[in-house]
């Protein structure tokens, strides 16, 4: 695995325990930030298509880092929330508590790696490509957007969309963004998602 | 499958198809009518019984649609009954609809944020549906009506409507689709079924209707205007 995983946390303790926990398990490389501004500045033009990104709620509902999101929707977020709340269960899987066990957090971040499986890892049968399509479809951008941002074309992706609605059954933008939200192709707490809808 | 004629009875229709029993109650046939065959209990109650028996068995039987006799009938007919099926939807099926979502979502204990986005697609598919049938309603049929009547006023044609159907019935395939192959099931299996029994219902019903809007109504409106042109 090649992901570049950021974190964004202004607890030093929680990053780098996050960090430790993800480099035994993943290889990875994982950068740490304090705060959204840092890393928007420091990574704008260089951040990784796939990049995952684990920031502190708080941080993640600023508007910088909302707009920042929104112009970079091949990226994957996920919450950290602070201790008080109680750990996350299943089905909800953008986020997670500081008071998830190791193995449940590996659980929701392993998700997150949908990129990276290959075949027929990635939901019903959607090569990588196709996914990267459906995101981008899901996140209301234009098939000449679409084709370059992945820096193919029209044409082309317009074929994968073909083949996406045939292999889920699923025809209306507003219905794959639904089902790209369930399967966190696309990060349901973005605003762009929500509108679509 | 069946063709029904003259001589069936009520009876032998809905035992063959329990959900002919709407489009039976938006040609205004009522029932109580004893055993009485069906073109008894049309000339009773005023209706034309071919008509009733054409829109009776297209319903029933896909593969059924005589084009030519059903545009032989005059487009305030069709109006007529085609208004009778938006009233249905709009004052049963869709509330009905609505009332299971909203048990159906209830019925999750845990998580329902799946579920909340299912209703988030089924209102903004709503919404759309609603606008398209008020448009039907206050532009298209009375622009038919007028054109009949030779009153036509403004000048509004036909094909700025004819595309509208598909879009539409995209939606409600998706989100049985959604329902069937992608939410997790943390929830009522009954009320979902019966949710999802109302919209394969909805789907098979409004078909028949966008068919009968297209194929029929909207050639013999061309066929009008062309006329009036002239």
């Amino acid at each position: 695995m090649n992901n570049i995983i950021y974190i964004i946390h202004k607890s030093e303790i929680i990053s780098k325990g996050i960090s430790c926990i993800l480099q035994e398990r993943y290889n990875c490389s994982v950068k740490n930030y304090h705060n959204a501004e840092e890393l928007i500045k420091n990574e704008q033009k260089t951040i990784h298509k796939q990049a995952i990104i684990l920031i502190e709620e708080i941080i993640s509902s600023q508007e910088t880092f909302q707009i920042f999101i929104r112009n970079n929707p091949t990226l994957s977020m996920l919450k950290i929330i602070a201790s008080e709340r109680d750990a996350n269960d299943t089905g909800n899987y953008d986020s997670i508590s500081i008071m998830n066990t190791e193995s449940e957090f590996l659980r929701i971040v392993n998700d997150l790696f949908v990129f990276d499986r290959k075949e027929s890892g990635s939901s019903e049968g959607l090569t990588k490509r196709e996914t990267e399509v459906l995101k981008l479809v899901a996140s209301g951008f234009s098939n000449k957007e679409i084709a370059d941002k992945l820096f193919i074309s029209t044409h082309t992706v317009i074929s994968h969309r073909k083949n996406i609605t045939e292999k889920l059954d699923i025809k209306s933008i507003s219905g794959l963004t639904v089902y790209a939200m369930i399967n966190n192709i696309v990060n349901p707490a973005s605003l762009s998602g929500l509108d679509l809808i | 499958m069946t063709i029904f004629t003259k001589n069936s009875r009520i009876d032998d229709i809905v035992d063959e198809n329990y959900n002919l029993l709407p489009v039976i109650n938006r040609l205004g046939i009522k029932l109580g009518n004893k055993d009485l065959k069906i073109d008894k209990v049309c000339s009773i109650q005023g209706i034309d019984t071919n008509f009733a028996l054409l829109i009776i068995n297209t319903f029933n039987n896909e593969q059924y649609f005589p084009e030519p006799a059903l545009r032989s009938f005059s487009p305030i007919m069709i109006i007529n009954y085609l208004k009778r099926t938006h009233t249905y939807y709009l004052d049963y099926l869709i509330p009905h609809i609505d009332f299971l979502l909203s048990n159906l979502i209830k019925s999750s204990k845990s998580n329902k944020k799946q579920l909340e986005l299912v209703e988030k697609f089924y209102k903004k598919y709503k919404q759309e549906l609603l606008l398209h049938i008020n448009e039907e309603e206050e532009k298209v049929f009375p622009y038919v009506l007028a054109l009949t009547n030779n009153t036509r006023t403004d000048k509004y044609s036909i094909h700025a409507f004819e595309k509208e159907h598909t879009n539409v019935e995209e939606k409600l395939n998706d989100l049985k689709r959604l329902l069937i192959r992608y939410i997790q099931p943390i929830y009522d299996e009954y009320i979902c079924n019966e949710f999802l029994s109302a919209l394969y219902r909805f789907e098979k019903d409004i078909s028949n209707h966008a068919r009968i809007e297209d194929k029929i109504l909207i050639p013999q409106i061309i066929k009008i205007e062309r006329g009036v042109n002239e």
